[in-house]
């Protein structure tokens, strides 16, 4: 799940919760321009297919951190 | 200016009678509305093409829709600034000191059915009423008596404009009526100041969390402002004096002009400070923030505003529902640690109307009472819940438009305002009962009621 508030996604029970950017705009960010806006989106995608893809054993933050 | 400076005499002017006349005028409970007048000063802005005046009283077998917000009138006798200020042309002087009169048990109401266009983008403008009488008549708003200003603006107006001219026309007559007792000797007076940190009582802060509009230009104002900002420390008096008033678009009565100087925490606080606690003031947090870091801010920063003032305790409000928990529980938490122990005053099933049957009182519902929780909030009290039992029944009397629309997707939709009105059938999201939610405590029904 792409949520803006991983919080509160977590603690109704999401096993696998990626940051999103905002409550208004959770997938992509309309204040930057076209191409920046469309690498958020990608990066968002790109770490929610990789969630997927993950085992979890309850709910899961993949907020960027886990590939440093 | 130290607290100790911030005095303020508050004149009581309570209104037992309600009548028009042409004498207008305040006299031993008796208030007499010229309703030329007001229609009058109501039309001074030509963004408003009809309007019409009526009083409305408890007990009555009425009931108002379209309610935008309730404004008690109170002027600033002595000391700086204006009642309400920062708004309506208002100056933003810091207001709290001095002398202030009000007309009590009384409202100037402002009732205007949602322009079309209006309605489909502010969600939170949507259909509410106030029944004076019988099963739906369960809170506060149905035991004070109003001036009903049901205005039809130009259909046209864009959102900003709209409120502009319905809390103009509201406040132009709230000031107006409030005029007639501002050289008059009140029957009661009480001052107000916060009595000096001393003798070892617990320091307490009152944490004020308020909504800001997601839309702009429209939501609850600090002296007029409503955007998003980091938390600020107001004076009880400057609440008092009506610093944190409503628009007159969002029918959340937890921004409500009326609520916020009749605050039951204010006067509860008052009641305590100096004898068992020492009352700091109201740190105002506002909520809604859209992105996680931006909650986790205003949350962060209150908690430093109140471990800086010293406080030992926080009295922690809320006023509006949905994400706003976020940051109300990430500031219980963050106090908690910093050793300032919270209570958490709020309403039961912040969103959800629930059906509240005598048997669910004993056993509650499978639905979570609150969106959102930390451990560290150990000690809440509940206002209540939502919902009302039962439909309401038709009402012989309607004030403030004749139709209501419960589904703001489809405003042709139109029910009859007279009733009878089966609220769970047709409402959304929460009670269109104005003032069933209710996070401070004004309600009057009991776990009896239930």
């Amino acid at each position: 799940m792409i949520s803006a508030l991983p919080p509160l996604a977590m603690q109704a029970g999401a096993n696998r919760v990626v940051q999103g950017v905002k409550i208004e705009h959770v997938c992509g960010d309309p204040a930057l321009p076209a191409e920046e806006d469309g690498a958020v989106r990608r990066r968002l995608v790109e770490r929610g297919l990789r969630a997927l893809t993950t085992a979890v054993d309850g709910p899961t933050l993949f907020d960027g951190a886990e590939l440093r | 200016m130290s607290p100790d400076a911030m005095r303020l005499i508050v004149g009581r002017f309570p209104v037992h009678e309600l009548t028009f006349g042409t004498a207008a005028g305040w006299r031993d409970g008796r208030l007499v509305v010229d309703p030329d007048r007001v229609a009058a000063l109501v039309r001074q802005d030509r963004r408003i093409r009809r309007v019409t005046v009526d009083l409305v009283q408890p007990g009555e077998p009425a009931r108002i829709v379209h309610v935008r917000d309730i404004i008690e009138p109170r002027v600033k006798t002595q000391g700086p600034g204006h009642a309400y200020p920062g708004i309506c042309g208002h100056a933003p002087d810091t207001v709290g000191a001095g002398v202030t009169h009000h007309c009590a048990g009384f409202g100037v109401l402002i009732a205007s059915e949602a322009l079309p266009h209006i309605r489909r983008t502010v969600s939170a403008a949507t259909d509410s009423l106030i029944d004076m009488s019988g099963p739906g008549a369960v809170t506060v708003y149905s035991t004070l008596r109003y001036v009903v200003l049901t205005i039809e603006t130009l259909p046209d107006l864009d959102l900003t404009s709209w409120n502009d001219a319905l809390r103009g026309a509201g406040h132009r007559v709230a000031g107006d009526l409030a005029e007639l007792v501002r050289a008059q000797t009140p029957p009661e007076r009480r001052e107000y100041r916060l009595a000096p940190p001393a003798g070892g009582r617990p320091r307490v802060v009152h944490v004020h969390t308020l909504n800001a509009s997601m839309v702009p230009g429209i939501g609850t104002g600090i002296y007029g402002y409503t955007q998003h900002a980091l938390p600020v420390l107001l004076h009880p008096n400057e609440i008092l004096d009506g610093a944190i008033a409503g628009d007159a678009v969002v029918t959340y009565p937890g921004k409500c002009t009326w609520l916020h100087v009749n605050n039951p925490v204010l006067a509860a606080l008052y009641a305590r400070d100096g004898t068992d606690v020492a009352w700091l003031g109201s740190i105002v947090s506002r909520t809604r923030w859209g992105a996680l870091q931006e909650k986790q801010l205003s949350a962060y920063q209150t908690v430093k505003l109140a471990a800086m003032l010293g406080a030992d305790g926080a009295l922690v409000t809320w006023n509006h529902g949905g994400n706003d928990l976020l940051e109300v529980m990430m500031t219980i938490q963050g106090l908690e640690q910093e050793g300032i122990k919270t209570t958490f005053l709020t309403i039961e099933s912040d969103i959800k109307v629930v059906r509240m049957t005598p048997a669910l009182t004993e056993t509650g519902t499978a639905e979570p009472p609150l969106l959102f929780s930390v451990p560290e909030a150990d000690a809440i009290v509940s206002t209540g819940t939502l919902a009302p039992a039962e439909p309401l029944p038709a009402m012989p009397r309607v004030v403030g438009g004749r139709d209501v629309v419960f589904d703001q997707e489809r405003p042709d939709a139109r029910t009859s305002a007279a009733g009878p009105l089966n609220l769970e059938a047709v409402s959304g999201a929460y009670s269109p009962i104005f003032g069933h939610f209710d996070n401070y405590g004004l309600g009057c029904q009991s776990y009896l009621d239930y």
